[in-house]
């Protein structure tokens, strides 16, 4: 068995420049400025919980890096995370590791993927984090750095440091942080969680995928004409979604749209079927795009042109209420072989 | 300052690579075809000329989704070959 | 097999497998929108790297 004790090192000055660059001697950080993880701090985030801290929560490819409580704490140290943010980067550890996600694809493409993590339920709001105005950023602690802690945890425990662990060709932003927490009192339909069947007081949701592509309607009271300008942004050659059609989409709609669509008596499932039936292109102009395709069987029935669902299934469309006043919403396509994952944080 | 390092143990590795033959002449190839662009015409072609070099055959070709683990059964099928040529990345 | 560009991370992925002395054989990048002959003539150029990673001579 791996010893999963952590390891002390003696950077000599408390000199935060000292820390960053001795970091960076050894291929750790990701380029800003980062807190100490000293004893004191990483007791001092541990101490909420009478866990074991060196409980093993995953196993992280392509390194196999062993992700202990302990581990995680320290890297929700270095982000600037405080101890109501651990049980949080606990939970993503955990969704992460799932086999769906595939994180060591992931990790590995080529592709400028970042999961993206949404914190759902009672600890976004006791934790402090953001689901209002500006909830992608910038500005608020407890999303930049969970964000940021994950990120760290993917470039420390799984390894995937550009051009070693992780190739993709033009990285991302993204790739610093990528968290936000679900507009719960401003979603007409509850919570995302409970309506993928994890009923918790609060859980975390990972989707692999893109930076949110931002759609505006400042204009339609009726939900089909907003939802058509999603559609025609999920409807694209260049995402990973059209050679791949089993990925999934996260519609990440902001209060005001989503008020639109509720007041029209649409579901969350009504919002997600119209935008599978709507988010379509060309068949011929999809075969022609891309010769390799990961499609149902049924989909190579179409005739040239015929109108392909750019996703299979309305299921793999995702309605997330997040953000603040106005009238922008964003869709996040996926990378492609990868699912989702929703798992309860533990109290 | 004393400081925690940030990237834990590294878990036990599973795997071990199988020694070299000291001859190919009438042993099996097979390819792993990534499903890279240009992956199995590259593949292929060495495949054959290997074969033709060293009196070798090419006798398992498989395709797996570059993005995902090849399954079980196409691995099966490819350890009836003492050689297999795979790609990595684009 | 890896293009240039990608052999060193095909290196250190295969370290983190636990398999660091991984055969790597790697021919000019890129591969994707090469042609036909440019890919044939990388294939043939990287028969006698491989034989010596395979059987230790070519």
């Amino acid at each position: 068995m791996a010893d999963t004790s952590s390891q002390l090192l003696d950077i000599g000055s408390d000199d935060p420049e000292a820390l960053t660059d001795r970091f960076a001697t050894r291929g750790w950080g990701d380029g800003l400025p980062l807190v100490a993880p000293t004893p004191e701090r990483v007791e001092a985030m541990l101490a909420g919980s009478n866990r074991d801290p060196d409980e093993v929560v995953a196993t992280l490819p392509p390194r196999s890096g062993v992700a202990t409580r302990r581990i995680i704490a320290i890297n929700g140290v270095l982000a600037g995370c405080r101890p109501e943010h651990l049980e949080v980067l606990v939970a993503a550890v955990k969704a992460l590791a799932r086999p769906e996600v595939n994180l060591r694809g992931v990790n590995a493409t080529t592709h400028p993927v970042a999961p993206l993590l949404i914190v759902h339920g009672e600890v976004a709001r006791t934790a402090g984090y953001n689901s209002g105005l500006g909830a992608f950023g910038p500005g608020n602690l407890a999303n930049a750095a969970t964000g940021r802690a994950l990120r760290l945890m993917l470039l420390h425990v799984a390894g995937a440091v550009p051009g070693a662990g992780d190739a993709s060709t033009q990285g991302g932003p993204a790739k610093y942080a990528y968290c936000v927490a679900e507009n719960l009192l401003r979603s007409p339909w509850g919570g995302y969680a409970a309506s993928v069947g994890v009923d918790a007081p609060s859980a975390v949701t990972v989707h692999c995928g893109e930076a949110p592509h931002n759609f505006h309607d400042m204009e339609s009271d009726q939900p089909a004409a907003i939802l058509d300008k999603a559609a025609s942004v999920m409807a694209s050659l260049g995402s990973n979604n059209a050679p791949v059609s089993g990925a999934e989409f996260f519609v990440m709609l902001c209060p005001e749209h989503a008020a639109t669509c509720a007041a029209a008596g649409w579901t969350r499932t009504h919002v997600a079927s119209y935008l599978h039936e709507r988010a379509r292109m060309r068949t011929g102009d999809l075969r022609d795009a891309f010769a390799l395709r990961a499609w149902a069987p049924w989909q190579e029935t179409f005739g040239d042109d015929a109108g392909m669902p750019i996703t299979e299934h309305p299921d793999n469309v995702r309605i997330v209420v997040v953000g603040g006043p106005g009238k922008h919403s964003s869709v996040i396509p996926s990378w492609g072989m990868t699912r989702s994952a929703t798992v309860p944080v533990e109290p | 300052m004393k400081i925690y390092a940030p990237d834990g143990a590294v878990g036990p590795s599973a795997a071990s690579l199988a020694p070299p033959p000291p001859v190919l002449a009438g042993k099996r190839i097979g390819i792993l075809d990534n499903s890279k662009p240009n992956a199995g015409l590259l593949l292929g072609r060495m495949a054959e000329r290997l074969a033709a070099r060293t009196g070798a055959s090419v006798e398992v070709v498989e395709r797996k989704n570059a993005a995902l683990p090849a399954p079980d059964d196409v691995l099966a099928r490819l350890a009836e070959a003492e050689v297999v040529l795979t790609g990595s990345a684009d | 097999m890896a293009t240039t560009a990608f052999e060193a991370l095909a290196s250190e992925v295969a370290a983190t497998l636990g398999l660091p002395s991984t055969r790597i054989v790697a021919v000019e990048h890129p591969l994707g929108g090469t042609d036909e002959a440019g890919v044939i003539d990388r294939a043939d150029r990287a028969v006698e790297p491989a034989l010596l990673l395979l059987t230790g001579s070519a």
